[in-house]
């Protein structure tokens, strides 16, 4: 059977090929046998020695050419040098007695442990960095960091499975037996997704731990939308062929017309956004062509802390996001935690199921003092900003109108407490309701009234109409957006915001997809929020459908059975097209 | 023994990343006084600025305020030299 993963874009294209499981086990110390010695001083001098052959290393990769990725090894060799951990080195071969080796290895992955758990993004991604010379360094003492291995020895057309993957393995990367790289863990902004971009790798991240025990079988990597289809049936595999066939050359074309508008052929213009989650991000929306920001999220700066963030803080950052992008569109989602991501200074009661608990407005309507301080930060950013950009404020997680009239009180609150002190803002901020809850989606013509916009969230969405968890692997093939009984509710809230004569837009993997985009557009969506990487391509995809065709498209795909009949209409559709 | 302390917001787009980390612990390691800084925006723990891996766990972002505290005999050159350091990141 096929499984279905999803994960975050880090490096566009599709690889189709067998995959090779590299690495199964994250850099933690618990993973380190320990060694002991009777002659510290011997292993102290043994990882003195090694240290300056790094360092001569560094220096040689650091000094070839002057690119981002040469100063990755400069900034390496300060690393080295760092005393926070050659102390602890120094100690643990001293005061525990342990071999250089055993040492090194302890060292480093308790270091590289302590950063994968800092909540900025890339901080966070710097464990990759430190675990690079942890490698480097063993290399040298003739050992090696439990799990890396030669590279050179992949076979052709290989998929690589591992937790992360440290930027001197991807330099190792023999590129043309290569064609895609499947990550549990590790970030878009890490380097050596940076490295990918650079060479051209699909690459895609944070897909979870499953895929470290799957087989050595065919698999599809989509390095747009984020999804990986392990044993993919024919048609999926036809799919995706024709896909990558199309894309190659299509491609090309997209990204040099990027920066032109999306309209289909007789004329209807489709906003295409783009999905962030970092501020890294936030500075290539408009390069990539992307007509804004269409979900923001802001989880990250909730994570990972003693108290919440300020107002002053959070009004900080959203300004500063705001000043790095050029675009005029900036749509950010309230914060959407719950008690499967626990927050420290959240009282979270115990819940057997988190997912149907208190998460998202949910959690915020609990504690409005988090609602009201994010909202109130943004207002003021939006303030100030007035005549460059337009911010926009959605709420997660809403399933029912009780809910949204609540919310919408409360900020209403808010926007008259600042009206007292600045000038009300010429056009009112939106704030808008995110309907990824079934019950939403039936009653959106009611929760309509209270908000701006809509805004359809299809990842969580397929999860609840489906009653299927898209991260467990015996089930998540299940949760596919483009499931008939999905459509029809993004068809209802489609029909909802016309009514109300309100915009509605959708974000999810699957807008990202630009096999679908013909029937989003049919089913009556004019703004798409795709993953940054998808944008090129999905706007190539609006150019090539006419309002009728993809009409007839979502009339068709809404009377299928099931979602693999979906795919099915959506290629032979592609085939007749192309 | 001399004891100086500053805050300073960070003005540089993508904060303390990692290469201005770097150019953070080749200033500091041309003073003799301990220096040390604290991000006040995330209430962090205080961090040895010689110490790369330290001014990482900082997670400074731009409009982030940082104490910075040097103690000893360059305390105040110390402090000149990192101010005129941040202020130049923009």
């Amino acid at each position: 059977m096929t499984d279905i993963f999803y994960g975050l874009p880090a490096s566009p294209g599709i690889g189709i090929g067998t995959l090779f499981i590299y690495r199964t086990h994250r850099f933690d110390m618990h993973s380190v046998t320990i060694e002991h010695t009777e002659k510290p001083e011997q292993e102290w001098e043994q990882f003195l020695t090694a240290k300056a052959q790094v360092a001569e290393e560094l220096v040689t990769l650091g000094g070839v050419d002057d690119s981002l990725v040469a100063e990755v090894f400069t900034a390496q060799q300060v690393i080295l040098e760092d005393h926070t951990l050659i102390q602890a080195i120094e100690q643990a071969i001293f005061a525990e007695k342990q071999s250089a080796v055993s040492a090194t290895h302890y060292v480093i992955c308790e270091l590289a442990e302590i950063f994968r758990n800092l909540g900025d993004d890339y901080f966070a991604g710097r464990s990759v960095d430190i675990i690079d010379i942890g490698h480097r360094l063993m290399t040298q003492m003739g050992g090696s960091l439990a799990g890396t291995q030669q590279l050179r020895t992949i076979p052709a057309q290989s998929i690589l499975v591992a937790t992360e993957l440290i930027p001197s393995e991807l330099t190792q990367l023999p590129l043309e037996h290569v064609i895609g790289i499947a990550l549990a863990d590790s970030t878009p902004t890490a380097h050596s997704a940076i490295l990918a971009r650079t060479l051209g790798i699909p690459m895609v991240c944070t897909l979870g731990e499953a895929i470290l025990t799957l087989p050595s079988t065919l698999a599809v990597l989509d390095g747009e939308t984020g999804t990986f289809l392990v044993q993919p049936g024919p048609n999926e595999l036809s799919r995706y062929q024709t896909i990558q066939h199309a894309q190659a050359a299509q491609l090309e074309s997209a990204i040099a017309h990027a920066q032109r508008s999306a309209d289909t052929e007789d004329g209807v213009r489709i906003t295409v956004l783009a999905n962030i989650n970092s501020s890294e991000e936030i500075t290539e929306v408009t390069t990539a062509g992307a007509d804004g920001v269409g979900l923001l999220r802001t989880e990250y700066l909730f994570q990972n802390r003693l108290t919440s963030p300020s107002l002053e803080e959070q009004y900080e950052t959203y300004l500063t996001l705001a000043h790095q992008f050029d675009g005029r569109r900036l749509t950010v989602r309230a914060l959407d935690a719950g008690g499967d991501k626990p927050m420290q200074y959240i009282h979270h009661q115990h819940e057997e199921n988190p997912f149907l608990g208190l998460r998202g407005i949910r959690l915020l309507l609990d504690q409005p003092e988090l609602l009201c301080t994010q909202f109130r930060a943004l207002y003021r950013v939006a303030v100030a900003l007035e005549d460059s950009l337009e911010v926009r404020f959605m709420l997660p997680m809403i399933s029912s109108v009780d809910e949204t009239r609540e919310a919408r009180g409360l900020l209403n609150e808010v926007v008259a407490q600042e009206c007292v002190a600045h000038p009300p803002l010429q056009r009112p901020m939106q704030i808008g309701a995110m309907i990824e809850v079934p019950s939403a989606a039936l009653v959106a013509h009611r929760i309509a009234n209270y908000v701006d916009f809509l805004s359809i969230g299809t990842n969580d969405l397929a999860q609840y109409v489906l009653a299927t968890d898209r991260t467990n692997a015996s089930v998540a093939a299940l949760a596919d957006p483009l499931h008939p009984a999905v459509l029809k509710l993004v068809k209802l809230t489609c029909e909802a915001a016309n009514q109300a004569h309100i915009p509605v837009s959708i974000c999810g993997e699957v807008s990202g997809d630009p096999h679908a985009v013909p029937l989003l557009v049919g089913l009556g969506l004019r703004e798409l929020s795709v993953p940054l990487p998808a944008v090129p391509l999905v706007k190539a995809a609006v150019r090539t459908c006419t309002l009728a065709t993809a009409s007839m498209l979502a009339t068709q795909a809404l009377e299928c059975d099931d979602a693999h009949d979906v795919r099915q209409l959506l290629s032979s559709a592609l085939q007749f097209n192309g | 023994m001399t004891e100086h302390t500053v805050d300073v917001t960070i003005a540089h787009p993508m904060g303390i990343h990692l290469r201005i980390g770097k150019d953070v612990v080749s200033v500091v390691n041309q003073f003799d006084a301990e220096i040390t800084a604290q991000n006040l925006t995330r209430n962090s723990p205080v961090a040895d600025l010689r110490s790369i891996l330290q001014i990482m766990q900082l997670q400074a972002r731009q409009g982030h305020r940082l104490r910075l505290n040097a103690t000893g005999q360059d305390a105040y050159a110390a402090i000149a030299a990192l101010t005129t350091l941040f202020q130049s990141l923009s």
